[in-house]
């Protein structure tokens, strides 16, 4: 897949390298707001996204780098999504948890072309409950790895789709 | 449009319930301009932050593959009538957009 180059504050250059230097960039300033307690949105944001794991073309790949190749299937994780989604640009989907302790919330579409689509952390107070719209490719089953407790847990569930929402808006 | 975060707050005891839209075309990097027949280029929301009072409640990373006008629904403990939610975002571009309300 090959994507164009693209207008970036944040540091130009091709994509791997832009990333990479745009994530050192913001761990510097992180690092050196520090003292003061500065840092917005950008507070340990260089930390915590996984760029390698969002890159992955392979849901295996995707797993392994997300850290949670030996989720355990469970059914204390509820999806509810559309079987059929008519249009791939707009599958609405929410999520509950009822696994104690869950500190993150990870969404793949297995078939899109980079799996991971969103990781929600939950901080102190959340409860272990997201919506959110996403766009799939084509038919596939969408997977919810929670993080809990320091392990791992999945759940999976097809959604087809009639039209797939990547190359549209 | 604008570009304005947009949200709604109900609460039910203690638990804020927050429906957050963020109006952003979230392009993917592989649609067509169907005019000039020019790839879009990529351009997404990849970071969003939602505090209470100022502390940090959920944190999201996001890829290309979540929805044009991202939906965000959560729900948050410990939360009064009058508090604060805030939402902000940041796009793969370096763009930033915060919004709050407070709790009804």
């Amino acid at each position: 897949m090959n994507l164009p180059h693209l207008p970036t504050r944040r540091t130009p250059g091709p994509e791997p390298r832009r990333r990479f230097l745009g994530s050192a960039a913001r761990a510097l300033v992180w690092v050196s707001a520090l003292p003061l307690g500065l840092g917005r949105i950008a507070e340990g944001w260089a930390a915590r996204r996984n760029e390698k794991a969002f890159n992955d073309k392979e849901l295996d790949a995707a797993l392994i780098d997300a850290g949670v190749p030996d989720a355990i299937e469970t059914d204390q994780i509820t999806l509810h999504s559309p079987e059929l989604a008519e249009n791939g640009a707009l599958v609405h989907l929410e999520i509950e948890s009822r696994i104690p302790d869950t500190q993150s919330i990870l969404v793949f579409a297995e078939k899109n072309p980079q799996p991971l689509v969103a990781q929600f952390d939950m901080l102190p107070g959340l409860e272990p409950f997201v919506a959110v719209r996403i766009k799939m490719a084509e038919s596939a089953f969408i997977r919810i790895v929670v993080r809990a407790g320091g392990r791992a847990y999945y759940m999976r569930k097809e959604t087809k789709v009639t039209e797939g929402g990547c190359g549209e808006v | 449009m604008s570009d304005r975060i947009r949200m709604r707050i109900s609460l039910s005891g203690d638990v804020a319930t927050v429906k957050v839209l963020m109006p952003h075309p979230m392009e993917t990097g592989l649609r067509k301009d169907p005019i000039t027949g020019d790839i879009v280029p990529m351009h997404f929301i990849d970071h969003v932050v939602a505090k209470l009072n100022g502390r940090a409640v959920l944190d999201a990373q996001w890829s290309r593959s979540v929805s044009k006008n991202p939906f965000l629904e959560f729900r948050v403990r410990g939360a009064r009538s009058g508090d604060t939610v805030t939402i902000t975002w940041e796009d793969n571009w370096g763009a930033t957009k915060t919004g709050e309300m407070a709790v009804p």
